[in-house]
């Protein structure tokens, strides 16, 4: 998190950069800030971890403490990549693994009784957050983007349509048609003057949406100026996961590099440090 | 043959191990492409995690290991997850969204 702390207070870092000297013609890599000596690269932005993480724990809480609405659930911003072919169940969890754990008991029951679902979508290029939902008692289903400039329900609701369809299948439910005049499909985003307006804070807006989603109280109200206690709260949020894991107790550890070796020739290959990385180029290995 | 012996790579650096003999482990990204390792029992897997990360060419912390399943530690080791020889690790790496 100390990244993104870092990352909130510099938005315009790219243009400060002392060493950077910018013409007419260049392009900057928006993945590539940089504040004093510190690069931030997209991998410090928000992970699927982190934002799967705080939907599955603002739905406990309301199922908990019923202090909002609790007709909804999230489910695994994984549906996207295992619908389309992205990713394998074995690396991720599986679509029904994903959609059993959407409620708190794993009930499939308790789950199709859910009347509006939000999930977590991430695609298009360069990689955005949005937050996909349907409310099947309103007949509505949507995207909520920070940068409705950018079109991401091109690839969100085609996206967002597959895995509602997955998971009707799997829930055991007739299923929709959602391209029928029923259905209203829209794209939420913030009022212009709180819309998203850095090139890293996509994820923090799809947790905002996800707090909005919980409440039941719509998308509008909050946007760029809540983007600081979003994280607060993100980080209070994952810092109270329970702690499921002991420690190992009296562990004997070395310092040996691991070494990768040839494809197949796992007892002849010699031993050593990681020179490894040397010789890891020359290494046959399978992709 | 003993453990000990099969896992004697070289005559150069022959000696016994015993419990802390180098296993085989394959990693497995989730497009199915495999890397091998050999590392010893208690070395910890985030020297593994490195080494992979560096040879994929992506930033450690965007990836995730799983073992059996469960998520790698950074303390973990391959003795203290009961892993044997040829077993697999399973990768993770993360969706990250930045606009």
């Amino acid at each position: 998190m100390s990244a993104l702390t870092t990352v909130a207070n510099t938005q315009h870092v790219l243009g400060s950069t002392p060493t950077m000297s910018l013409s007419k013609h260049t392009v900057l890599d928006g993945h590539m800030l940089r504040i004093r000596n510190i690069d931030v690269t997209r991998s410090d932005l928000i992970p699927s971890t982190v934002i799967d993480a705080c939907c599955a724990i603002i739905q406990e809480q309301a199922e908990r403490e019923g202090s909002i609405a609790t007709d909804f659930c999230f489910f695994s911003s994984w549906l996207g990549p295992l619908v389309s072919g992205h990713a394998n169940g074995r690396s991720v969890g599986s679509f029904c693994e994903h959609v059993s754990v959407a409620t708190a008991q794993g009930s499939l029951t308790d789950t199709a009784k859910k009347e509006r679902w939000a999930i977590p979508l991430c695609g298009g290029s360069p990689p955005y957050w949005v937050l996909g939902y349907v409310d099947h008692r309103r007949k509505e289903l949507g995207v909520y983007d920070s940068i409705p400039e950018l079109e991401s329900h091109e690839w969100a609701e085609p996206l967002l349509l597959r895995i509602l369809d997955g998971i009707h299948e799997r829930l055991s439910m007739p299923g929709c048609r959602w391209l029928s005049s029923e259905w209203r499909r829209l794209v939420k985003s913030p009022k212009p003057e709180q819309r998203q307006l850095d090139a890293w804070s996509c994820g923090l807006f799809c947790l905002l949406a996800a707090e909005e989603f919980a409440r039941g109280t719509g998308f509008n109200s909050n946007g760029n100026n809540h983007k600081d206690s979003i994280r607060t709260e993100a980080l209070q949020r994952l810092l109270c996961i329970p702690i499921t894991r002991r420690e190992a107790e009296g562990q004997l550890t070395d310092n040996e590099e691991p070494e990768i070796i040839e494809h197949g020739d796992a007892t002849s290959a010699r031993r050593g440090g990681l020179e490894a990385t040397a010789q890891a180029h020359a290494a046959r290995v399978v992709w | 043959m003993s453990e000990e012996e099969q896992t004697q790579p070289t005559g150069q650096d022959v000696k016994s191990e015993g419990d802390n003999a180098p296993i085989s482990v394959k990693v497995v990204s989730s497009s199915g492409e495999e890397v091998f390792f050999k590392i010893k029992r208690n070395t910890k897997l985030s020297k593994l995690q490195g080494a992979y990360a560096n040879k994929v060419g992506k930033d450690v912390s965007s990836i995730r290991f799983l073992y059996d399943g469960a998520r790698i530690n950074d303390e973990d080791t391959p003795a203290s997850l009961d892993m044997e020889d040829n077993d697999t690790i399973d990768v993770m790496v993360e969706q990250v969204g930045g606009c």
